[in-house]
């Protein structure tokens, strides 16, 4: 009995000995760092046609200080536009994907700078914290305090809410969403999607055919398929319908169907993958897209 | 930026370890009052920044020979539990068909998987039914066997992932007893039911469905011997 006793003291004491708090929360993030950014110089033979290129001038780099809980870190972020009319221009913050840094979607932020003409809005692209230029490691909570620093920028700049319009592919999405749904500064009026994260556990579910939650091996906690229905801005959602990273069927479409404000939009591109879809829509109509949206959601 | 992306896939590629992570736990009921235990690693095999591995899952395992024809078991999931996961299964075994020439033995086993995470108390039962055909010649044995996890989770709650109520696999194995240990290698087909080729994870795979898995298992097997001595005597 006694040896049984001891035995079962063993085993318990093994097993709580074991487990720990391993954590894969930081794997979810894919950042580069660089000495400096590039812009159209940063692979030159991947650069959308000149017809689409900035105007002279108008990509202006600056910084900005963004605390996260004390965590002080120096952010950067770019302006696509004239910096002397931001207070009368309306300005899409551009929120990118979970790659490298803001050089490597500069050829997509061009694209939205030719939304309804060259130069019609103002583009602000930036690095979260970690990315590129950026100080310090992401978090989710890390990009939700430098995407209210950049709209606190933006506020400084003379921009108002009713001119703002949030844009966030991939990753991008966390600050899209939270720019929306949170108070970080200035209420956007409008929200755009491009292949957007639903929710970490549909990610689990995909990954593993089970209803499992992420929590089991991470402390993530986006879930935009529930937030999404705060939100009453008008809604553009684009996804390829090839998207082998996050599926359409389970991340996107479960946002656009829960979406409960007056106007929404869609754009599904059968080829379209994780990392093309505006290119596989075909450049002019990806421009034509995003402008109707933005002129019928008035 | 596709290569980047691959990084982060190692997220989700551990999400797998809750589905099919073991080998099959006795292929044939122990004898009465034997006791095994052993250790299995191994899972579903993805393509991972241009490698090809199985998810390094693991656990640690004990049965017992309860009765003639009858093994309850065990196992405690080891990798599952350096996340902050308690992960088990419980279950029993019993032969239903004795093999005779050609024709091999059959086993059924039916378990319950359980998963408890220390960071959000969201506990999940998977039942599990599972059906072996055996053949042993000499120390060896070679096995064929169906499987199914049942998510009845899919119709209680919101869901959106990919997979249904049930989650088969079919088996292959073959095992060697060396004196009292059993050493075995086990191939499975994963969930081939379920479209995969839009996954998240990178399985290898083929038909887009599915995945593969890839398991080792070695076991020790006690007690019986002296029981053996003891009716001797």
């Amino acid at each position: 009995m006694k040896v049984t006793k001891i035995t079962l003291c063993l085993l318990v004491i093994s097993v709580f000995s074991l487990t720990s708090c391993l954590d894969l929360s930081g794997l979810l993030y894919n950042p580069s760092t660089l000495e400096e950014y590039k812009y159209d110089e940063f692979d030159p033979e991947n650069n959308i046609d000149s017809k689409y290129d900035v105007l002279d001038g108008e990509i202006n780099e600056f910084t900005v200080e963004s605390d996260l809980d004390g965590d002080i870190a120096t952010i950067y972020g770019a302006y696509i536009g004239d910096l002397s009319t931001i207070d009368e221009d309306t300005v899409i913050l551009y929120c990118h994907g979970n790659a490298a840094h803001m050089d490597l979607y500069f050829q997509r932020t061009k694209l939205l700078y030719n939304a309804n003409g060259k130069s019609r809005y103002g583009i602000l692209t930036f690095d979260y914290r970690g990315f590129g230029r950026s100080e310090s490691v992401p978090t989710e909570d890390g990009i939700v305090a430098d995407t209210r620093a950049m709209i606190q920028w933006l506020k400084e700049q003379g921009l108002t809410g009713d001119r703002l319009i949030v844009y966030g592919f991939s990753l991008g999405s966390i600050a899209a969403v939270a720019a929306c749904k949170q108070d970080l500064g200035l209420r956007p009026d409008k929200l755009m999607l491009e292949a957007p994260i639903g929710s970490i556990d549909a990610m689990a579910e995909d990954g593993s055919g089970l209803s499992i939650q992420a929590s089991l091996f991470a402390s993530l906690k986006t879930n935009h398929i529930e937030d999404i229905k705060e939100i009453e801005q008008p809604l553009y959602w684009i996804h390829g319908e090839s998207d082998d990273f996050l599926a359409m069927l389970t991340h996107g479409r479960p946002i656009f169907l829960n979406h409960e404000g007056a106007f929404k939009t869609s754009e599904l591109v059968p080829t379209g993958n994780h990392g093309d879809t505006p290119f596989k829509l075909g450049i002019e109509e990806y421009i034509t897209s995003i402008s109707n949206f933005i002129l019928q959601s008035e | 930026m596709r290569a980047k992306i691959e990084l982060a896939i190692v997220l989700l590629a551990l999400g797998i370890f809750f589905s099919n992570c073991s080998t099959t736990r006795f292929i044939e009921p122990l004898e009465k009052d034997e006791i095994a235990v052993g250790i299995n690693a191994g899972g579903p095999v993805i393509g991972l920044g241009g490698n090809i591995i199985p998810i390094p899952l693991s656990s640690i395992y004990v049965g017992y020979g309860y009765k003639e024809n009858l093994t309850l078991y065990g196992g405690l999931h080891t990798t599952s539990l350096l996340f902050n996961n308690l992960q088990f299964d419980v279950g029993a075994r019993k032969n239903i068909f004795e093999g005779y020439s050609i024709y091999p033995s059959m086993s059924v086993a039916g378990s319950i998987n359980g998963i408890l995470g220390f960071r959000e108390f969201k506990p999940r039962i998977f039942p599990e039914i599972n059906v072996n055909a055996y053949w042993k010649y000499g120390r060896w044995r070679s096995y064929t066997g169906a499987q199914t996890w049942f998510d009845f989770y899919k119709n209680f709650q919101p869901t959106y992932g990919f997979g249904g109520f049930f989650v088969p696999a079919i088996v292959l194995g073959q095992d060697v007893k060396i004196g009292d240990w059993r050493v075995g290698l086990e191939y499975k087909r994963l969930a081939f039911n379920v479209p995969t080729e839009n996954s998240v994870v990178n399985y290898i795979t083929f038909g887009g469905i599915g995945a593969q898995g890839i398991y080792v298992s070695c076991s020790k097997s006690f007690g019986y011997k002296k029981l053996k001595e003891n009716e001797s005597n």
